[in-house]
């Protein structure tokens, strides 16, 4: 084809005058104050976080010997027990239900290595993190080769990617290793992973400042959540991350609830020692939310907060007690303790709560130091109860605390504030109290409102409702083919169809029958993240797909298919297998039936082949059936 | 714990790190340079100086993060418009969200932009050439807004807006044609936007 040429346009100046006249007209001095504000935000995290101290994820402290045991016992049991229906599915299908020497030997590793940086100090994380790629590709290899589950692997690079958060490195970021785990976790649907791998997601972007997208991250753990439908070891520890995020958004009551639920997990599956921890957390952010209610005003909401934690607080230490053999340090129960003095500060609790919040190691435990101070401004010894406060601001400076417990912390308690804050200031404090508690609760509502959002979203959209008959990709197969076509293509909308074949698939296939399996799951996957919900992807044959475009002309459905095409090939090897795809994408005319539409698709993805694959084609006029319109949009697209 | 929560995670981060991947001056100056006028165009495309601001600022805010990955410092300015294209299209696009117009800010903006020109007769000329854009259909403005202000090149919008190159340059022509006829005392400008951080094929 030959190329016209034609002079240059050019922008009339009437135009230009309208461009200057609206560069002079948005020039607003506050409003660019307020931006620079929040791009040198973005700029500094570090500064950021001490704008917001809400945006930080929590430190919790490293050292806990005992704890780290159980850990590893825990971890043990799900490396071997294959726990959610998603992960027996994908293991059957990979045929890798036992993960071999080599992959335990991966696992104790990455353990090894994620307890190092847990307890060490930032250079010994630093060398950590940078041996991590290598091991990283190590379990890649060992994935391939089918000496390592999908879950192991997804436990790995999880592992991964907390060292590298944890590590902080300016050249080792963790976003590519969470990407990659989501779309892990998507490819062999391991659901309670990618809950998990979401709530590392939000942890991360929370730590980077991004609040909203951390909420989006919380929210599609928790709708992930909500969809498994068994209690599992895997759902329980994806709960738990959950609770921790929103703890980290400072949303107390919310992350109460998920404790509640993560307890209520791991009671089910028997682990008493987690079940009692998650209850002490649950106290804790009850705490929080009751001493935060106590100091917006609402006495008596916080005062029955105090008194639910505190019965709470009483089953937590039941179970504790009652088994001899909990792996559980002390420090962990301390905030039951502090529920029960706060419920009813008198002197008989001063004794146990010494005993408890003597040393600092864990967060509950400022939470009794606060209780204990409390009881002793009660009893009348305020002198003694500020000396305290002042010691546990200092000595809080190396947790990284939820914007609650900061607060808490900087206003002390009503009886010491009364006495040693000047009016002025008490004013001003509780007017921005105030103020947090609406910010506060619009954050709440963010939540609720897009929770609510994503469980419509995923009611309404077609993929959703259709059954999965297709074991290895997930999706539907063509027994509802042809009702899908009938009630998506209805009478005067437009609407395409496309068939993706797989190029070479007998090739993989030859290297291993498990390569093809990953290769169709990956190609799966890609096409449902490169379509929108309103389409339909069924696995027509073996290597075949089709795509159902509803409300989509032809060229719009070809420009969705090259982007397809391409990401196809561009997957990485260890998923894609330098697999490449052939498209055939047909609109779909008015009174055409199914059949015809499937053969007219079928004739244009034989051409896409014929021309060497990689490649969208369209039909050729010959490839129509003569009972339709000739000529229309016949022309042949070829990207690749 | 390994494998377990995000409880053990965090520790806090070293000050000073990450000073060395931005030039904050760099970042200053270019802002003071192009956000008006960024703000201005990507208000003529959404049709509100809210939603323009909003994405000007989020495009900044990537800039500076990205200001690492940019191999080419000179290049951040077509970089900025492009992204505030996509941005601003993304926002036009986003499936489940119902775009808010909100007629008071568009029309405050308009009557602001009227007002920021020296003369009545600048004024007037302002508003016949809004009354111009606004003749036109949205595929064909939008279009010619992303060509000829925001410097894209027809294959990225005809990506972007998901249709075929050729679609593209026949709204691009009839959009030029309908703006020389509805301006035929005024073509032949002397200053052509479009060559000011675009390619010209």
């Amino acid at each position: 084809m030959t190329k016209r040429h034609r002079p240059p346009h050019r922008v009339p100046r009437v135009l230009c005058e309208l461009d200057r006249a609206l560069t002079a007209a948005v020039a607003d001095p506050e409003r660019t104050q307020t931006e620079l504000a929040a791009i040198h935000a973005a700029l500094t995290t570090e500064q950021a976080s001490e704008l917001s101290a809400i945006t930080r994820p929590k430190m919790i402290l490293a050292g806990r010997g005992r704890r780290s045991e159980s850990c590893e016992q825990m971890d043990q049991a799900s490396v071997t027990v294959p726990c959610t229906p998603d992960d027996r599915s994908a293991d059957a299908s990979m045929d890798v239900s036992q993960t071999s020497e080599r992959g335990n030997a991966l696992l104790d590793e990455g353990r090894r290595q994620l307890k190092e940086a847990c307890t060490g100090s930032q250079a010994q994380r630093h060398r950590t993190a940078r041996g991590v790629s290598d091991f990283l590709n190590d379990a890649m290899h060992a994935l391939q080769d089918g000496h390592l589950d999908p879950a192991g692997y997804a436990r790995i690079l999880r592992a991964g990617g907390l060292i590298y958060h944890m590590a902080r490195l300016p050249e080792l970021t963790p976003e590519p290793l969470v990407i990659d785990l989501l779309a892990h976790t998507v490819q062999y649907g391991l659901a309670a992973h990618n809950a998990a791998a979401q709530a590392l997601r939000g942890t991360i972007v929370l730590f980077n400042g991004s609040i909203s997208e951390a909420l989006d991250a919380a929210v599609d753990a928790m709708i992930t959540i909500e969809l498994l439908d068994e209690h599992a070891m895997e759902r329980a520890l994806a709960t738990c991350d959950t609770a921790a995020l929103l703890d980290s958004l400072s949303l107390p009551e919310i992350a109460a609830d998920m404790y509640r639920q993560a307890a209520t997990e791991f009671a089910a599956i028997d682990m008493p020692d987690y079940q009692v921890m998650m209850l002490a957390d649950q106290v804790r952010t009850q705490l929080e939310h009751g001493l935060w209610l106590e100091r917006t005003g609402q006495v008596e909401a916080g005062a029955a907060q105090f008194t639910t934690a505190a019965e709470l607080a009483k089953h937590a230490l039941r179970i504790w007690q009652a088994s001899a053999d909990l792996n559980i340090d002390e420090a962990f129960v301390a905030s039951c303790y502090a529920a029960i003095a706060l419920a009813n500060p008198t002197n008989d609790h001063e004794g146990i709560l010494r005993q408890h919040a003597d040393r600092i190691a864990v967060v509950g435990q400022i939470v009794a130091r606060l209780a204990l101070i409390r009881v002793l401004a009660a009893t009348g010894r305020p002198g003694e109860a500020i000396h305290m406060l002042t010691d546990l601001r200092a000595t809080s400076q190396r947790f990284q605390l939820s914007l609650p417990l900061q607060l808490a912390l900087a206003r002390g308690i009503p009886e010491l504030r009364q006495a040693h804050e000047p009016s002025s200031d008490a004013s001003y404090l509780s007017l921005l109290e105030a103020q947090l508690w609406v910010v506060h609760q619009a954050r709440i509502s963010t939540l609720q409102a897009r929770l609510e959002h994503e469980r419509l979203r995923r009611s309404r959209s077609p993929r959703g409702a259709l059954p999965v008959n297709d074991p290895v990709t997930g999706l539907p197969n063509r027994t509802v083919l042809t009702e899908l076509f009938n009630s998506l293509c209805r009478p005067a909308r437009p609407a395409a169809l496309a068939m993706v074949d797989l190029d070479n698939l007998a090739e993989i296939n030859q290297h291993s029958c498990a390569y093809g399996e990953t290769v169709l799951r990956a190609i799966a996957v890609t096409i449902c993240q490169t379509v929108t919900p309103d389409d339909a992807v069924i696995r027509y044959g073996a290597d075949e797909f089709i795509v159902l475009l509803p409300n989509r002309v032809l060229h719009a459905a070809v420009t969705l298919m090259r982007d397809l095409v391409i990401r196809v090939a561009n997957l990485p090897y260890s998923r894609g297998h330098g697999a490449t795809i052939s498209v055939g994408v047909i609109d779909i005319h008015e009174e055409e039936g199914c059949d015809w539409a499937l053969a007219r698709a079928e004739d244009a993805t034989r051409l896409a082949r014929a021309r060497g694959g990689n490649q969208v084609t369209t039909p050729t006029p010959r490839a129509l059936p003569r009972s339709t319109r000739a000529g229309s949009d016949d022309q042949t697209e070829t990207s690749g | 714990m390994l494998f377990g929560g995000s409880r053990l995670m965090s520790a806090a981060p070293e000050p000073g790190q990450g000073d060395a991947n931005y030039d904050w001056t760099k970042i200053l100056e270019l802002y003071q340079a192009q956000r008006n006028k960024l703000v201005g165009r990507v208000a003529l495309l959404m049709g509100s100086r809210r939603d323009a601001e909003d994405v000007a600022q989020e495009t900044f805010i990537k800039l500076a993060r990205h200001w690492r990955t940019l191999r080419n410092p000179e290049a951040a300015v077509p970089w900025l418009y492009r992204t505030a294209a996509n941005e601003a299209l993304n926002r036009l696009t986003r499936k489940y969200e119902i775009p808010v117009v909100d007629a008071a800010d568009r029309q405050g903006m308009w009557e602001q932009a009227s007002s920021a020109v020296g003369s009545p007769e600048q004024a007037l000329e302002v508003q016949h050439a809004l009354s111009v854009l606004d003749a036109l259909p949205a595929g064909q403005r939008e279009a010619y807004l992303l060509r000829h202000f925001f410097g894209l090149c027809t294959d990225d919008i005809a990506a972007r807006l998901g249709c075929s190159r050729a679609a593209i340059h026949t709204r691009l022509s009839r959009a030029e044609k309908t703006i020389t006829r509805l301006l035929s005392a005024e073509g032949g400008a002397d200053w052509d936007c479009g060559q000011a951080h675009g390619r010209t094929s």
